[in-house]
């Protein structure tokens, strides 16, 4: 189970950038280079008048009405008059800010105006514009402070729309051992996005879909399908933030009793636009869905998790440091096993399985002493029935609590000119052992586990270190033995990378990193039921070593894991596996790219002396034989096995030779012929003696449209 | 010689007191107790469990005709004594000898979760038994008990759960992305017991998708995993430069499942609104990927060809999941990112002209930034056209 730090590191605007007032001076801070640099731009681009004691010390300058009347459209230019009197030592210490963005560089002189061209459109909405002048004695002094709304129309200040939608026709033009695919094949994808914008009020929906003429190639079954979607009302004003969505989402509670709980459903937030306040109500699909079937997610009543998520900034002065939440639902969960991407093994019976629950988590999470020490309580309890009304299994009432502790010894502390940072951390968590919810199906309850953690980061080098305590049984169950298990984690990185002050590294070495990992876990069966025939203890160990370095035009990687796991009993459990991996990828020239790789590993059962040697070698090459117009992929890959599980020896090779006639822009398409093809051949091992061959060569019609407004 | 043999089979049931003509004779049909091998198994706590059992029948002689079936309908979980859960999968084999034989049947079987969790809250032996009959003599012979015992983390590996979803967007089960697109797929898997994940990640591309989907591995994964719990699992980049439809299978080969979850995602030959159809990779020079931003700190960058205008960001830095690096850990995945932290919000930033690759940071910007905390810097290059062509990868540095 995840839960998120809630707290920004750097998110803290200083105090003394805040303009509000049309003229004021305060103290700078350092006169920069850069300043100079960029003023001196200005000066460069309006013209200088001379010197004269009174408009220097006391001048305004005007901003001009934009071309469009009332508003600014997102590529108008803004123009600002200048006193043509200044004279050029003013000029060179002006700076202009566009919201939070320095445009100094951009003004261009046009008569007595600066004239500000952005490269992108404005985004629609409220900006800010400050002229600033720092003076000889290292003061600021704000001439100039306007706020200027832009619109996308007169009817919304931001109507947006985009969409993006790819159709192939495919022909079959020669192939072998297709097992009845079809001769003619229609495939498209694609998404949209609309956006609606006017004053406080926003709205915007957004959605994906797959057509393909054959339906076992398809989302749901169905030939066309709604993928995911999402539709979004926002109301916010300088008191309120409220949402109302529907589609797929994640709340955003993170706590034992609802986790990563990202469905198909309808929810509804409301609260205060300081973040002091927010109530979340949600109902949610208890499954991930995909398809027009169940839009809403919420109509089966058997499979939906409902409830509310409460989240409090309290204290005014604690804003950023100090988080209330509490979660609470109620919910039903029927495995209908049509998913292809979640899928639970527990269908013993060949029936649905249901199950059900309700819950609450409250949680505190705290940052003090200038953000160095975190401090983060939960408590949860949940009722939770895991086969449902009328099972065989009376639900269970349990509870799980955490306490988290992490200080920064260490915070940016200067060591050769380079900040090192120096976390440590204690948690302590126990789960109930029928602590459950339909709603954080990952989570997994039954353990008492205390961890020690440490993350020291120095430049580019980085060291955790990790050291658990667990046992389960909690509630000590008399036909369940109690395990004490303990693991450590090492893991270090280091990237070597000289500034451009510094010597380079020799040429042959590239620019490397490197990193080691190591981890141990030791199960040790500390109590036993009377009669108990399940011994089963065990170390594991695993370690890893990887190395990669790039170059101007290629670059490489290699990586070695060697895993164990001793049955300590003296069972036939004993395992010793090594993988090695090892890959490149090289730019010859501007237009040809290639990527080889290659996996070996060996997995050795040392009782049962049975091996398993695997070996994976392929690799990915791309041209442009002609730019934008004639391209071509292929891809090759080799895989083979040996030993206890002997499996075919599998050559693969793909292509495509792409022609783009009409290259694709913003609303207008694009189209091309792909020539592109398969030949899979198998060949039988010492064992097997099975061949298989499978070739398929297509020629498709391609078209997409990338739409926009 | 049909004659023959049946004058054999005849004098052996004779021999034996019973009549092959007659229904259910008591010698006929299965003899002693079928075997289990083997003979126990243990089940992770608190998730759905299975064990694999052959189980050995001996039937003699076989019997009335030589498709005489030796079967058995169903198995049940006993606890102490009482069933509590039945496998409604009938084992069955035709005898084709007649002579004595033995039969095998191997059977893998799926142990409900409430069965695991009623054994572990009694103290009374858990068993999984079966018994077996002939069609001449259907009176069942009870097969020896296959004892079963509820283990903690230290048992056998068991999948319970595997969820495969797209790392960006975040959380989702189908993707519409764009040419050249960085995508990811992470598998979640919820596991009982302790040992090695084997498994590999495999896709079928447009090249084949389009008729007879050819599955090409893409990266052999080995995890060891331990004391039950959850494990994420990253896939390698995916490909996404065919435009067209792909399908990911996250296939494992041990322990063993009976069918791969898929994801399925599709790549668009289109541009990203506001951005060149080919976006270069700018090279941040400096400052050093975490290095020092002082007041005055100098930034400089590769060039882009076209450039009209550079625009240098700085974005919030965001802590990480520390729990999450927490749990990566306990397996023993190296974290790719060991600095916890992530770009968030633009704070500030600046533009420059085309032909500048190299500049002092404003005060306007610096100003903005707040002493001793880290943030990311990012540079955008326009072409003349309004569209970015190029970027660079967000680097972190720390204000001082």
């Amino acid at each position: 189970m995840a839960r998120r730090a809630n707290f920004k590191t750097g998110n803290r605007e200083p105090e003394t950038l805040r303009p509000r007032r049309k003229t004021r001076r305060y103290a700078r801070q350092r006169r920069g280079g850069a300043a100079i640099l960029l003023a001196t731009g200005l000066a460069l681009a309006l013209p200088a008048g001379a010197p004269a004691q009174d408009q220097t010390q006391d001048w305004q300058p005007v901003l001009q009405p934009s071309q469009s009347g009332d508003y600014w459209t997102p590529n108008d230019p803004i123009a600002i008059f200048i006193p043509p009197e200044l004279p050029i030592e003013v000029l060179q210490n002006l700076a202009l800010e566009l919201d939070n963005f320095d445009v100094t560089s951009l003004i261009q002189r046009e008569g007595d105006f600066a004239l500000l061209r952005l490269p992108e459109p404005l985004a629609p909405g409220e900006h800010q514009l400050r002229l600033v002048e720092y003076g000889q004695d290292g003061s600021i002094t704000e001439r100039g402070f306007w706020t200027f709304e832009v619109r996308k129309n007169a009817a919304f200040q931001n109507v947006e729309a985009n969409a993006n939608v790819a159709f192939d026709g495919t022909r079959i033009l020669t192939g072998d051992n297709l097992q009845g695919a079809d001769d003619n094949i229609f495939q498209s994808g694609g998404e949209g996005r609309i956006v609606v914008q006017e004053g406080n009020w926003s709205a915007s929906t957004q959605a994906n879909y797959l057509y393909d003429s054959r339906d076992e190639q398809s989302l749901t079954g169905r030939e066309a399908d709604l993928g995911e979607y999402l539709t979004t009302l926002s109301f916010q004003s300088d008191d309120l933030s409220s949402n109302a969505r529907l589609g797929h989402h994640d709340i955003g509670a993170n706590d034992f009793i609802m986790s990563d709980f990202y469905r198909r459903g309808l929810s509804l937030d409301i609260g205060s636009a300081d973040s002091a306040v927010q109530v979340t109500g949600f109902a949610l699909s208890s499954q991930a869905l995909l398809g027009v079937e169940r839009i809403s997610g919420i109509e089966d009543p058997d499979d939906r998790v409902q409830g509310a998520h409460v989240r409090l900034r309290p204290i005014d002065s604690l804003r950023d440091n100090l988080e209330l939440t509490g979660t609470y639902y109620l919910g039903e969960k029927t495995d209908t096993f049509d998913n292809d991407f979640d899928i639970e093994f527990d269908d013993a019976f060949d029936v649905e399985e249901r199950s059900d629950g309700s819950g609450f988590a409250v949680a505190a999470d705290s940052l003090w002493f200038g953000e160095r020490l975190r401090l983060r309580g939960e408590f949860s309890r949940s009722r939770f029935d895991l086969d449902g009304a009328g099972g065989a299994v009376d639900p269970e009432t349990d509870e799980a609590y955490s306490a988290l502790a992490n200080y920064a010894i260490l915070q940016n502390e200067l060591v050769d000119e380079l900040p090192l940072n120096w976390n440590l951390g204690i948690q302590h968590e126990r789960l109930g052992t029928f602590f459950g919810s339909v709603a954080n199906p990952f989570l997994i309850g039954d353990r008492i586990t205390t961890t020690l953690f440490s993350d020291v980061t120095w430049d580019t080098f980085a060291f955790q270190a990790q050291a658990g305590h667990q046992t389960n049984n909690v509630n000590s169950l008399d036909g369940l033995p109690r395990d004490r298990t303990l693991n450590l984690f090492l893991n270090g990185s280091y990237a070597i990378f000289p500034g451009p002050e510094e010597e380079p590294l020799p040429e042959w070495l590239g620019l490397p990193s490197l990193g080691l990992s190591f981890s141990i876990v030791d199960i040790d069966q500390t109590d036993r039921p009377d009669d108990f025939i399940g011994e089963a203890e065990s170390q594991t160990i695993s370690s890893t070593a990887s190395f990669s370095t790039s170059y101007d035009t290629w670059s490489w990687y290699l990586s070695e894991t060697v895993s164990s796991v001793n049955d300590t009993l003296g069972g036939d459990g004993d395992t010793l596996g090594f993988l090695t991996s090892l890959g490149s990828q090289f730019l010859v020239g501007d237009r040809v790219s290639l990527a080889p790789y290659t996996q070996w590993s060996l997995d050795e059962n040392q009782n049962l002396n049975d091996t398993v040697h695997t070996w994976l070698v392929g690799f990915g090459a791309g041209a442009e034989i002609l730019p934008s117009v004639l391209s071509t992929n292929l891809n090759y890959s080799y895989s083979h096995a040996r030993g206890a599980q002997n499996t075919l020896d599998t050559h693969i090779f793909g292509g495509e030779l792409l022609w783009t006639f009409l290259q694709a822009e913003q609303n207008q398409p694009g189209m091309a012929f792909a020539l592109s093809g398969t030949i899979q051949e198998s060949h039988g091992s010492a064992i097997l003696s099975t061949q298989d061959r499978v070739y398929q060569v297509f020629l498709s019609l391609k078209t997409t449209l990338p739409a926009s407004y | 010689m049909t004659v023959t043999l049946r004058t054999l089979v005849l004098l052996i049931a004779l021999a034996t007191g019973a009549s092959w003509l007659a229904v259910a004779p008591a010698k006929a049909g299965v003899q002693g107790q079928p075997i289990p091998s083997p003979n126990r198994a243990n089940l992770p706590f608190n998730q759905p469990g299975s064990f694999t059992v052959v189980w050995r029948v001996q039937d003699t002689p076989v019997t009335a005709t030589p498709s005489g079936e030796v079967f058995s309908p169903q198995g049940r979980f006993v606890l102490g004594g009482t069933v509590i859960g039945t496998v409604n999968r009938r084992l069955s084999q035709i005898a084709t000898t007649l002579s004595t034989a033995v039969f095998t049947f191997p059977e893998v079987v799926n142990v409900p979760r409430s069965v695991i969790i009623q054994a572990a809250k009694s103290n009374a032996p858990l068993t999984y038994e079966r018994s077996f009959a002939t069609t001449d003599n259907i009176q069942p012979t009870a097969a020896l008990p296959v004892s079963l015992a509820v283990t903690g983390g230290g048992g056998e590996l068991l999948l319970s759960r595997i969820e495969l979803t797209f790392e960006a967007p975040p959380d989702a089960r189908f993707a519409s992305v764009e040419q050249d697109a960085r995508l990811r797929a992470i598998a979640r898997i919820r596991f009982g017991g302790s040992g090695l994940l084997q498994a590999r990640w495999v896709i079928a591309d447009p090249t084949s998708t389009t008729g007879r989907a050819v599955f090409r591995t893409l990266q052999i994964v080995r995890r060891n995993v331990a004391a039950a719990g959850e494990v994420e699992i990253y896939s390698p980049p995916l490909p996404t430069r065919l435009q067209g439809l792909h399908e990911l299978r996250f296939e494992v080969d041990d322990p063993a499942i009976d069918s791969p979850p898929r994801l399925l995602y599709q790549v668009q030959l289109r541009q990203e609104p506001g951005f060149s159809p080919e976006v270069a990779t700018i090279s941040l020079l400096s400052p050093r990927p975490r290095g020092l931003l002082d007041d005055g700190a100098r930034i400089s960058w590769s060039a882009v060809p076209g450039a009209v205008a550079y625009k240098v960001v700085f974005l919030e830095s965001l802590a990480d999941d520390i729990v999450d690096l927490e749990e990566r850990a306990r397996y023993g995945e190296l974290a790719e990112d060991p600095g916890e932290t992530r770009p968030g919000e633009t704070v500030a930033g600046f533009y420059l002209p085309g032909d500048t690759t190299e500049t002092d940071v404003p005060g306007t910007s610096i100003t903005r930034l707040a002493r001793d905390r880290r943030y990311y810097v990012q540079v955008l290059g326009w072409g003349p056209d309004g569209l970015v062509i190029g970027r660079s990868e967000p680097q972190e540095v720390l204000r001082r």
